[in-house]
């Protein structure tokens, strides 16, 4: 049972939590590696001015397309730009979108699916019912209608890509949130006498947070991943302000020169894989089953 | 005596934990001849279950076989290779498992599993096995055998799926079956049902049998030798009557002693062991009983004592087997229970009457038959002030709705709820609230009872905040509390994971009286717990009741239970009472044959010789129950009067109710009005 | 199961009902002036032109009687006019879907053939290298920017191996097989043209290949996280205690139980393979619905985008519909369920 399982490990006090990080890594090298490799690249793009001389935005056309060297770690681009510079700057936008996605559509998708789930009958059906709605359409789809709509730039692509993505989070926590109800000790709030929002708030949606909270860090790479894919489609950040989809679709116009597209990338790659990695230890680590065969 | 079909000899097993690997059976030997009935028991951790999949090697990933040695026919079990064991499985030995409803693959046909073992050990071909699985089914009293072997395992009731399992494990004949608890998932009728087959299968064909249970009673009614076993090893073993009536270990003869006997006086306290059973990380030194035994000396402490056979076929492990008392002497705490009140016709303080509740199902999809459960249909109960209300019946039955409908986490179709004297059926916000302070609940699995993010001290004030009383009160009331309950202070600042089950109900029922509650009610509150738990609860009742003088409501599966705890009892079937009364007359003598087939099907160490009545069919679903008596379908007595009218609840002078036509120990049925 | 059938058709109104409503919410929720974001910006310099949009619209009236005219025109297959093509969506969809459903097709399958047994198998031997091999190569696989991948693919095995064919569902001089299906490789079949499904089938291969990269990995996954979840499970230690070993059990008792939440899984891994297409036929040059909608994006070209988003979610419930249906056709505790 793996609610359970995450009822178990939500209530340990905040210094196990570091303890119990330390041995999810010692089992699971993996998750320790790809920590690592999220916090290198945390570091460069939050100090892209330190680690770069170059202007992310100024052309410089006596170096067009100069292949990587010790000067420009991974080339120059068409307008003769540093791609390690717009890379780095170019995380600022993807990482900053993707995390107001999960943000903006957690937080959404959970109060939603608390109210669905708590609230009356009827308003979980309506609830629901606009939840399936949302969900009829393939995340990047819809995401692409939205964008089209509201006309390509950063934020609106953070907008439609929010508007299509809190739906799972409103089904996953209507279903803990009534899970949660149906055990014991909810009941037992309810007869000792407690107000119903003070047992939505101060019972409930505690021991269903941490399940909340996994998801939510794991999903940023999804919403990496499906940023850069909107941006490449021309709908999220416009050049030439770096963005890493961006720069992908720009490079596809000169594939021969491959490291302008194939660096921002490999950036993409790297964090999403490294995002799946801690997800899926993490999930293994929560499957009580798995956890003792080992 | 010839060779013995199967022989253990200083079997171990380990289990791997996150801190490594532990011992959880160290050396046991015993041995099963050929056609006889062995039960094993032993409580949650003792190692049984492990001891019966290590024989065909089909132990859970994470325990591994340690050494000793396993001997089928003298043939070494231990050393063969998976081709060879694949042979003797399901020919030589063939294994009856606990849950039905998981044993099953869901997506096939229940004949085509039950046919496996002929198929994969070559006994038959597809067709032949037809007819031998309608054979099988007939044997095990499937009704209908050939439809029912078309049919999928969801199509069939836990009671008739065990009936496939059992015929699964006697289709090719073997010569030992091994049963793992194979009716603790079971209603107790069902039980009853499922005993009485293996009885007859074992007569009939003649295999041995290994059988598992936490319940010692279980296992007197078929077994014909018995091993009892603590943490890992057997610490006796015998025949199933000389262990029952001279226990030689002083573990076996507290099991026996926890149980609440037919003849017992009623509402004594129970005898108990004290503590929990070990935990196999951490076994405690020399014999691992020692810390709970009252015979304990410095000896056991240090040195494990070997189990020694006598010249009587009996064999036990204890430094001090000739000191142990026999059962029924010994200290019986004095003091009885209050005695209940209510004889004075007090004014009650619960009056349910004609409580009705559906739960719709929803329709899966458009125009689908919107299904309804009955879950109560005219339920009406009484409690006195200062009475025990024990609430009978099996799964189904609606007790657990009624008690979540007086606790008013349910809310009610029709009917009313009267609480002293007033009605509490359909109020809503803060008049609820005031009710609430009143009554206090106790689930049944204290794993989900108690918010897992919440110090012990925050889940016991959560009540005493809720009605704003002064924080030093609450301070004061937390430390008496688990004081009452036998917990230290010291326990407050800890979390409920830190805690076992047994503690964990001790701290549920600490919250539920923390607001001095004049009715308490209690939800199967000891059916998750190990045997030698239950008795340490039950006595906590009685002494808190003494205390503080609360009402309850105490809802069991368990006719023992009630029998040694309640002063009334009603009896519920499929969403109705059936019988309501004082609870030791009822025992003694019920009138309703459901009343009377529940009793006898409920086993006891005291009447293992006794024929039970078994009831016939299945119990009826709740989603269409049949029409005039709902249990006119299993009933020995039942005509077509019983089909189409409703026997009403009729009261007599006596204040015992019966709802039946045709009530037993009554010469002539209550009203004369021949059927039509 | 036949009524089973019909009950679950009928889902499919108020589903198809959200989708509508969904896409006029988002039609109507433009900043701009719908009409002028309909027409473009040429055209919207006209009070004449804008007066007849309007007029057809309703945009006068109250939103819910706007709603019905929206649903009347989609029903009588007026998707609008594309601003860019200028033609109706309706034909250009009409054109370009089954190019799409042909290639997605060949994706799916391309992914189950694959990623079953590697799941399977993988769950078997848990732990292993061959197990670590699969969770490396399927977590780089669901990682992946597939359009970046598309680029590199295209750039390898056309540009510098020649191993590929260009762009398009045929070589240039081929004509198209007559039309039945719209699907070249079965058109080709009822023509008795073999040498034509081979030529679509080699123009297939890469743009598939790379569309299932996602799909792969994530049908892969479930597959071996089902499996170890049904390895556990009581019914296959009854199998082993009939005398049942191990490869027996494996195949007649734990596979079909976990290919449950797989099925499940294909069809939301149908839903990526559609909004991947919009990238992979782009790059690709695959003249599906995909570069339709990434041409219409591109060109502000509204009334296409809404067009596409439309067939897409219908193709996506139609296809949970199926998925339903496999469900219930395996699992004998959903037909008890809904009937």
């Amino acid at each position: 049972m793996s609610l359970e399982r995450t009822l178990e490990a939500g209530h340990r006090p905040l210094s196990r939590a570091a303890g119990d990080l330390l041995a999810l890594c010692r089992r699971h090298p993996a998750v320790a590696v790809s920590l690592v490799v999220i916090l290198v690249w945390v570091v460069l793009i939050a100090g892209a001015n330190i680690f770069s001389p170059f202007n992310p935005l100024q052309p410089a056309m006596k170096v067009r397309l100069n292949a990587p060297s010790l000067e420009h770690l991974f080339g120059t681009d068409q307008l003769g730009r540093d791609v390690f510079t717009r890379v780095l700057y170019g995380g600022r936008s993807t990482l900053a979108a993707a995390l107001a996605v999960v943000a903006a559509g957690s937080l959404i998708g959970t109060l939603i699916g608390a109210i669905a789930g708590f609230g009356p009958r009827w308003l979980d059906e309506v609830l629901m019912r606009v939840t399936d709605m949302v969900l009829a359409f393939p995340i990047i789809i819809l995401a692409m209608a939205v964008a089209a709509a509201l006309g390509a730039g950063l934020g609106n692509g953070v907008i439609a890509l929010a508007a299509a993505w809190w739906p799972q989070y409103a089904r996953v926590t209507r279903g803990l949130v009534l899970e949660l109800k149906s055990l014991d000790f909810v009941a037992a709030s309810r007869t000792s006498g407690r107000h119903p929002a003070g047992i939505l708030v101060r019972v409930i949606l505690p021991n269903a947070l941490p399940t909340l909270m996994v998801m939510a860090a794991v999903d940023i790479g999804r919403a990496i991943l499906n940023f850069a894919m909107l941006s490449f489609l021309g709908l999220g950040a416009r050049p030439p302000a770096p963005e890493w989809g961006a720069m992908i679709a720009e490079g596809a116009q000169v594939m021969d020169q491959w490291w302008v597209a194939t660096c921002p990338a490999l950036a993409v790659l790297t964090l999403v894989i490294a995002f799946n990695m801690i997800g899926d230890g993490i999930r293994d680590w929560m499957d009580p089953l798995m956890r003792r065969r080992r | 005596m010839s060779a013995p079909l199967l022989e253990i000899e200083d079997l171990r097993i380990s289990v791997a934990t996150d801190t490594g690997s532990r011992p959880i059976v160290r050396g046991l030997g015993l041995r099963v001849s050929a056609g006889e009935v062995l039960g094993i028991v032993g409580e949650s951790g003792s190692g049984k279950s492990m001891t019966a999949l290590a024989i065909p090697a089909l132990l859970p990933p994470g325990a591994s076989f340690a050494g000793g040695s396993i001997r089928f026919h003298g043939e070494e079990l231990t050393r063969a290779g998976p081709r060879r064991l694949a042979e003797i499985r399901g020919l030589g030995i063939g294994m009856i498992f606990q849950n039905p409803m998981t044993s099953f693959n869901p997506l096939k046909r229940v004949g085509a599993q039950v046919a496996e073992p002929l198929l994969l050990h070559g006994k038959a071909d597809r067709r032949t096995a037809r007819a031998r699985v309608e054979d099988i089914f007939r044997q095990v009293s499937i009704p209908d055998p050939a439809a029912r072997a078309r049919a999928y395992p969801n199509e069939f009731s836990g009671g008739m799926l065990q009936r496939a399992m059992i015929a699964t494990a006697l289709v090719n004949s073997p010569e030992l079956v091994i049963a793992d608890e194979p009716t603790t998932a079971l209603d107790v009728t069902v039980q009853a049902q499922v005993l009485d087959l293996l009885g007859r299968l074992n007569r009939e064909t003649g295999a041995a049998m290994i059988f598992i249970s936490h319940d010692l009673a279980v296992v007197s009614r078929i077994c014909d030798r018995v091993a009892v076993m603590y943490a890992g090893r057997i610490v006796e073993q015998g025949p199933v009557r000389a262990i029952l009536d001279r226990p030689r270990h002083p573990y076996s003869r507290a099991l026996i002693a926890a149980m609440p006997a037919a003849n017992a006086a009623a509402n004594a306290r129970l005898q108990t062991i004290g503590g929990e059973p070990p935990d196999f990380g951490a076994l405690p030194s020399g014999c691992p009983f020692h810390p709970r035994c009252p015979l304990a000396s410095e000896r056991c402490r240090v040195e494990d004592p070997p189990l020694v056979a006598d010249s009587e076929g009996r064999a036990v492990a204890c430094w001090h087997a000739d000191a142990v008392p026999p059962v029924g002497t010994g200290p019986v705490a004095a003091t009885a229970a209050p005695s209940d009140v209510s004889a004075t016709a007090a004014e009650p303080i619960l009056r349910v009457s004609d409580l009705v509740r559906h739960f719709r199902l929803p329709a899966a999809l458009p125009f689908g038959r919107r299904r309804e459960v009955h879950a109560l249909d005219g339920v009406s109960v009484t409690l006195a002030r200062g009475d025990t209300l024990g609430i009978a019946g099996e799964t189904g039955c609606g007790k657990s709705t009624l008690a979540r409908c007086i606790l008013r986490l349910v809310d009610t179709d029709s009917g009313s709820i009267q609480f002293m004297g007033e009605d509490i059926t359909g109020i809503a916000g803060r008049s609820l609230r005031a009710v609430r302070r009143h009554i206090q609940p106790i689930f049944q699995n204290p794993y989900a009872a108690l918010n897992p993010r919440a110090r012990i001290e925050d889940i016991i004030a959560e009540p005493l905040r809720a009605f704003r009383l002064p924080a030093v009160e609450i301070d004061r009331r937390i430390d008496a509390v688990l004081d009452m309950v036998g917990m230290s202070p010291r326990h407050r600042k800890r979390l409920p994971h830190e805690f076992s089950g047994g503690q964990r109900q001790r701290i549920s029922i600490a919250r539920a009286i923390a607001l001095r509650p004049a009715l308490v009610v209690a939800d199967e509150p000891i059916a998750s717990l190990d045997v030698s738990i239950q008795a340490q609860i039950i006595n906590l009742f009685t002494d808190l009741r003494r205390e503080i003088g609360f009402s309850m409501i105490f809802i069991s599966h368990d006719l023992r239970v009630i029998r040694h705890f309640c002063s009334h009892v009603a009896v519920m079937f499929l969403g109705q009472v059936v019988e309501h009364g004082p609870a030791a007359e009822v025992c003694a003598r019920p009138r309703h044959p459901y009343t009377a087939a529940l009793l006898s099907a409920v086993p006891e160490l005291d009447k293992a010789d006794g024929k039970p009545v078994i009831l016939a069919g299945e119990p009826p679903s709740p989603l269409a129950p049949p029409s005039g008596c709902r249990f006119r379908t299993r009933c020995f007595r039942a005509t077509e009067r019983c089909a189409e009218f409703v026997p009403p609840l009729v009261r007599d002078a006596g204040g015992r109710a019966t709802a039946c036509f045709y009530p037993l120990e009554t010469p002539a049925p209550l009203a004369a009005v021949p059927a039509s | 199961m036949w009524t089973f059938t019909f009950r679950r058709l009928l889902l499919l109104i108020p589903t198809l009902i959200g989708i509508t409503l969904i896409t006029f919410a988002v039609t109507r929720s433009i900043p701009t002036d719908p009409v002028a974001a309909t027409i473009g910006e040429q055209a919207a310099e006209h009070p004449e032109i804008v007066a007849v949009y309007r007029a057809k619209w309703g945009l006068d009236e109250p939103l819910p009687v706007q709603y019905l005219t929206y649903l009347r025109n989609l029903v009588r297959g007026d998707f609008g006019d594309s601003i860019y093509t200028h033609r109706p969506v309706a034909a250009d969809l009409a054109d370009y879907l089954p190019a799409t459903i042909e290639l997605a097709t060949v994706a799916i399958i391309i992914s189950i053939l694959i990623s079953l047994p590697l799941g399977v198998l993988a769950a078997r031997f848990r732990g292993g290298p061959f197990d670590g091999l699969v969770r490396t190569v399927t977590t780089i696989g669901v990682s992946m920017p597939i359009f970046w991948l598309a680029l590199v693919a295209i750039n390898i095995f056309y540009f510098h191996l020649h191993l590929v064919p260009g762009q398009g569902r045929l070589d240039s001089g081929l004509a198209p097989p007559p039309t039945v299906t719209g699907l070249y490789t079965i058109d080709g079949l009822i023509a008795g043209d073999f040498g034509l499904v081979a030529n679509a089938l080699y123009h297939l291969a890469l743009p598939a290949f790379v569309l299932a990269t996602w799909s792969i990995g994530l049908i892969t996954r479930v597959t071996r996280a089902s499996m170890l979840a049904v390895l556990g499970q009581d019914f296959l230690r009854t199998a082993r205690s009939k005398g049942a070993r191990e490869p027996y059990v494996l195949v007649h008792h734990a596979v079909e139980n976990a290919i449950l939440p797989v099925i499940t899984v294909m069809g939301l891994a149908f839903g990526d393979l559609l909004a991947g297409s919009v990238m992979t036929e782009t790059i690709f040059g695959w003249p599906g619905i995909g570069r339709y909608a990434y041409s219409a994006a591109s060109h502000a070209d509204f009334p296409a985008v809404m067009g596409v988003t439309l067939v897409v979610a219908i193709s996506y419930t139609i296809v949970n519909l199926a998925v339903d249906l496999a469900y219930a056709l395996i699992d004998p505790r959903i037909r008890a369920a809904m009937s």
